[in-house]
């Protein structure tokens, strides 16, 4: 970090036009250990990790044009997980800090706002924090790929905006425009509150996931995918009885983008594809899981990504959107995200894949979630986890019924997959 | 671990009372000994009779019939009032808008009534037509010119424009919509105020009023589709797009009549909606408003 401020990066920027009560651009990733979290060791492990990660001990200011990350000198603050996950980042509540850390039990969690960093990054911050809590309660651990040694070196590469970086070197090569579907169904559901988010989650035998994955000769990715839209398309059909009045449904899926592009960055660095079915067609269960990973495989062309890439560059860069000034910006955005961002799909699935611990930590750790922040229209969000020999599905929603997750888990045991469900909190009733 | 009987999967009985994804009672141990045979039995015969008494309610259909029978009243309605007229003076005379006036009816009633055509706009459209030409015949059999129905159909036209806007599925997208009905309403003003030979209301009034109405709606839609989720906001958001409705309205009434930049009522809409408005933001920004107090003041 240069002059004790950042750009934001490109993905970044439209998160604080857009982030409300209702839409918080949070998401959280949570450690469950095997002894009770201690407040004052949490806090000191954080504050040994934060040292290693400068770039996260930032604050978001306002510019003339955009906002930017400054230098936050403010003392770091753990807080006890009693209040709803993914709420808003409240800058009095959190010192202006936009990740907040909190403890319940023997659980540490992690809540991130996308400003700063996309999952892939938030949970190797959470990782460390588990190791150096590990580390000062006395145990002998070790760390991997999916851990930073606090001794390090701060990589220059680690603060990148990776998007802005690669997308300017493919500027010219790669200029096409990629088409998304619009205005696909959303679920027709009341909200129920802005401060409540029901968290349900599906724990399950990786093996046997993948087994049924495998029958159906897919990824457990194509296959959640396929689920998840073959639930949307019944929920449209309930919702919707008028066969005129169906729009497409679509889930947006992120692509970590850091392996393919040989990315240091610890901020974001992900892109997103969105499959969608047409409601005119019929479709059965296969023909699904067929399409998404036709789409998955066309879609995810390195070729296609980068077109991506540099389309969200040229919106980044375009004289209109460069030069209109920040107050103007935060009035017109929600509109435009309203209609050319969240109008692109009616669900989201991160799957943050196999989680592989040091031995040493993973016998302290028993379980990994990762929680995506709610969003009103949509409604629901889906993200997995692979831990050990479990999968975590874990659904966010903030209306009443659970109509996406009763699908969906339902189709998994009719399937053949065993799944244990929870619950935050114990029954809502 | 117990498993939801409707979904299939497990549960911990002792966090969760409930299926938390479709609340179907878990119960427990205890519970399942102490369900009896003929509790079952008891639920099972008050569900059986609650489905024999939906089962026992019917449907008839009696469109068919019921048109055909308008049909044939209509007709010899009509022949009676043929002969009637034909008796009284020996020739057609006034009878001939009564039997205008049953074909009309025939027209709207009964093509509804027979299904003839699959799509409502269809129906629509044909009435327009039908009653166009009813009231252009009727003016001019009355007047034997072309006066009032004038602006009958011109009403009626309108209403069609805006109908189109609403069944014609080729048109996508609230704001085209609502850009056809403006021009469609700016364009009826316009001949309307032609018609009175007088075209400065249209210039001075009606084209502003229209024009205020067409972007307070854009906005309002705007705003609803994008903050669906927030009631307060549509609430406030709506408020303020009717205060400044009525603002203009009157401003332009006023200039219009006195040729004088004035308010005259619309700051008594004002007055109740300004507050009211205020305190919808006051509560959806409550928490942040309290904070702020907090901290600035000390309260």
């Amino acid at each position: 970090m240069n002059n004790d401020w950042m750009k934001l990066d490109n993905a970044a920027k439209i998160y604080p036009l857009v982030e409300s009560d209702y839409n918080t651009s949070v998401f959280r990733f949570s450690a469950t250990l095997d002894i009770e979290i201690k407040k004052d060791v949490l806090l000191k492990a954080l504050n040994l990790v934060i040292l290693r990660f400068p770039y996260y001990k930032v604050t978001l200011k306002t510019g003339f044009f955009w906002f930017y990350l400054e230098e936050n000198n403010e003392n770091l603050v753990v807080f006890e997980d009693i209040k709803m996950p993914c709420r808003r980042m409240i800058k009095e509540e959190n010192n202006g800090y936009l990740f907040r850390v909190l403890y319940i039990d023997n659980k540490i969690s992690i809540e991130f706002n996308h400003i700063l960093a996309d999952g892939t990054a938030g949970l190797i911050f959470l990782n460390t924090i588990v190791f150096e809590y590990l580390k000062l309660e006395g145990y002998d651990v070790s760390i991997n790929e999916w851990i930073k040694d606090i001794e390090s070196k701060i990589d220059e590469k680690e603060i990148e905006d990776s998007h802005s970086i690669i997308g300017k070197k493919y500027i010219k090569t790669h200029c096409n425009k990629v088409d998304n579907v619009k205005g696909v169904y959303h679920i027709k559901d009341r909200i129920i509150n802005r401060n409540k988010y029901i968290i349900t989650y599906g724990i399950m035998d990786s093996n046997l996931l993948h087994d049924t994955a495998k029958k159906y000769n897919c990824s457990i990715t194509v296959f959640i995918t396929a689920i998840y839209l073959e639930n949307l398309i019944e929920i449209q059909n309930e919702q919707t009885t008028r066969k005129k009045k169906r729009k497409a449904v679509s889930v947006q899926v992120p692509v970590n983008m850091r392996k393919r592009l040989q990315s240091e960055s610890m901020r974001n660095f992900s892109l997103y594809i969105t499959p969608y079915l047409i409601p005119t067609k019929e479709y059965t269960f296969e023909d699904i899981i067929e399409y998404v990973k036709r789409f998955f495989e066309e879609k995810t062309d390195i070729n296609n990504l980068l077109r991506l890439m540099v389309q969200n560059l040229k919106t980044e860069k375009s004289p209109f959107v460069r030069f209109l000034p920040l107050k103007l910006k935060t009035i017109i955005t929600p509109f435009i995200y309203n209609a050319k961002g969240v109008d692109t799909f009616s669900g989201t699935i991160s799957n943050m894949g196999k989680i592989q611990l040091p031995e040493s930590i993973e016998k302290h750790v028993l379980r990994i979630d990762f929680i995506l922040g709610p969003c009103p229209l949509t409604k629901c969000k889906c993200s997995l986890t692979g831990y050990m020999d479990k999968i975590y599905i874990t659904f966010g929603r903030n209306t009443k019924q659970a109509r996406v997750e009763t699908k969906f888990f339902r189709k998994l045991v009719k399937l053949g997959v065993e799944v244990q469900i929870e619950n935050q909190g114990g029954d809502i009733l | 671990m117990k498993y939801c009987m409707k979904c299939g999967v497990s549960i911990d009985e002792e966090k969760n009372r409930v299926c938390p994804l479709c609340n179907t009672i878990i119960l427990t141990n205890e519970e399942i000994d102490n369900l009896t045979q003929q509790n079952i039995k008891i639920q099972q015969s008050v569900k059986r009779d609650k489905k024999q008494s939906k089962e026992k309610k019917e449907k008839i259909n009696i469109t068919g019939f019921t048109s055909f029978i308008v049909l044939l009243s209509s007709i010899t309605s009509i022949i009676i009032l043929l002969i009637i007229d034909f008796l009284i003076g020996f020739n057609i005379d006034w009878s001939v808008i009564p039997i205008m006036s049953i074909i009309l009816f025939i027209f709207l009633i009964c093509l509804s009534y027979m299904r003839t055509f699959k799509n409502i706009y269809c129906y629509i459209t044909i009435d327009t037509i039908v009653l166009c030409i009813y009231f252009l015949l009727l003016n001019y059999i009355t007047s034997n010119r072309i006066s009032w129905s004038y602006f009958v159909v011109l009403s009626i036209i309108l209403l069609w424009f805006y109908l189109s806007t609403i069944f014609i599925n080729k048109l996508k997208g609230f704001v085209l919509k609502i850009s056809i009905d403006f021009l469609a309403t700016a364009i009826f003003v316009l001949l309307v105020s032609l018609g009175y030979n007088n075209d400065s209301g249209f210039a001075k009034l009606a084209l502003p009023i229209n024009g205020l109405v067409f972007i307070l709606t854009v906005i309002s839609y705007l705003f609803i589709k994008t903050y669906i989720y927030n009631w307060r906001a549509i609430i406030s958001t709506l408020s303020i797009n009717v205060s400044i409705l009525c603002f203009g309205i009157d401003l332009f009434v006023q200039r219009y009549i006195y040729d004088k930049l004035t308010l005259n009522w619309s700051y008594i809409v004002l007055i109740v909606l300004i507050p009211f408005t205020l305190f919808m933001f006051y509560l959806d920004n409550r928490y942040k408003i309290h904070i702020y107090l907090k901290k600035k003041f000390h309260i």
